[in-house]
């Protein structure tokens, strides 16, 4: 007998005899129950919901989140306005360029 | 000889002798053994109460977890899949028993040494397999752990078996040859060849570490540290994965000290005869004696530390066999 063929017989050999082990448990039946599990916690605690995703949104723009945080929303008045009077600025400026540009209002 | 000729036999031998049957009764006997022995080392008396002495204990658990329901929790137990991926564990191993000379059909060919190797190996992946089948961590990290020790112990296993084949049946490097005709019998063979059993020794010692990590025995329980992972791969298996789990370790453990056993003591060889399967299991319980007693009597190390080991000790050394076992 050649090699493959040998190799054959006992991988078809090895499938036929785990079957044969397989059929008397292969319709066991399961009992279902997930209310409590890992360390007490229900399991949907570790699942991330779709009310999670904000929360990774959050977490993905954490600098700019916490940019507006401290330095925008502060509830000081000075603050919004030292923030915004540059963009207002550079607005105004674009303002005038596309006035000269198009020769007039 | 035809190929349904052939294969009836080889069906034969792979359920039942020296196959699915006869190593389920082996290692499920060694496992009563085993937590007996244990016990006496630990002042405990073991398992008592099913059969004489307790010795149909371990039949009492497996026939109890394969025929009871299965508990499913939600999404972390494994998919039904590795029920079977468990069975053709079982399978690939009482198949490879088919070399064994203990088999009442010859099927010893050159280079068999090869295909037990490529046989028993699915065994390792099953238990990796059922490890990565979950989401629970616990599993994961037993799969992990088991994954990363099997690196180095697969290949030391296969390199010290090759070497102790080749000492024994140098021609053929087939397992029935090297059990069943070694060549330790022949003529001035220890005066002229003293290296061979040097290698002999050196294999075997490097194969007796590797066997330990692969049937997972202490030092090197790690994937299934009760008291780090919650029993590791085994976590979240119930009912028959449970059963076939516990079932593939045991059959595993068997057929690997039983042809260890018969390597090491070659001495008179394993041939069908009621009288030499007789000496033979006399020889495996002498080995499986040993291992328990070393392995019980220490304990469990870091996976670093047993990695470390590994590739210290057991590696090199059957590295080293194979290479003296091809210079002389």
């Amino acid at each position: 007998m050649d090699a493959l063929t040998l190799v054959g017989l006992l991988t078809v050999v090895s499938v036929v005899v785990s079957i044969v082990i397989w059929l008397p448990i292969a319709n066991k039946s399961r009992v279902r129950r997930t209310e409590v599990y890992l360390s007490g916690e229900p399991q949907a605690h570790f699942s991330i919901g779709i009310t999670e995703i904000s929360w990774a949104v959050r977490r993905v723009f954490e600098r700019l989140y916490s940019t507006l945080l401290n330095h925008v929303q502060t509830g000081v008045f000075n603050d919004w306005f030292s923030i915004s009077l540059p963009y207002l600025l550079l607005l105004l400026v674009l303002l005038t360029v596309a006035i000269v540009a198009r020769g007039g209002v | 000889m035809d190929l349904a000729d052939v294969f009836g036999r080889a069906l034969f031998t792979a359920l039942v002798y020296p196959g699915f049957l006869f190593l389920v009764v082996l290692g499920l006997l060694s496992q009563w053994y085993r937590r007996k022995l244990v016990a006496r080392l630990q002042n405990r008396v073991g398992p008592k109460y099913v059969g004489p002495a307790g010795i149909l204990q371990p039949f009492a658990d497996i026939y109890k977890l394969l025929f009871v329901k299965e508990l499913v929790t939600g999404s972390y137990s494994p998919a039904r899949f590795l029920v079977y991926v468990l069975t053709l564990g079982i399978a690939a191993l009482a198949t490879s028993t088919i070399f064994l000379p203990l088999s009442p059909f010859s099927f010893g060919v050159s280079y068999d040494v090869l295909l037990f190797i490529y046989l028993t190996l699915y065994a390792s992946i099953a238990f990796a397999l059922v490890g990565f089948g979950s989401v629970s961590p616990y599993p994961s990290f037993g799969g992990v752990r088991y994954t990363t020790m099997m690196l180095v112990f697969e290949p030391t296993v296969a390199l010290s078996l090759l070497a102790m084949v080749r000492v024994l049946a140098p021609h053929s490097l087939s397992i029935y040859d090297a059990l069943g005709k070694p060549r330790i019998f022949e003529f001035n063979y220890l005066l002229n060849s003293l290296i061979q059993v040097f290698v002999l020794v050196i294999a075997g010692l490097s194969f007796s570490i590797a066997l330990l990590s692969k049937a997972m025995m202490k030092p090197f329980d790690i994937p299934e540290a009760e008291t780090e992972v919650a029993g590791g791969y085994l976590a979240e298996l119930s009912g028959p994965a449970l059963g076939l789990a516990i079932l593939l370790h045991e059959v595993e453990l068997a057929l690997y000290v039983l042809l260890f056993s018969n390597i090491l003591i070659p001495v008179p060889p394993m041939l069908p005869s009621a009288l030499n399967i007789i000496v033979s299991l006399v020889k495996y319980v002498v080995v499986l004696t040993l291992i328990i007693v070393v392995a019980y009597s220490m304990g469990r190390v870091r996976l670093d530390q047993a990695l470390r080991t590994l590739f210290k000790m057991p590696l090199p050394l059957s590295i080293l066999s194979l290479a003296l076992s091809f210079l002389v």
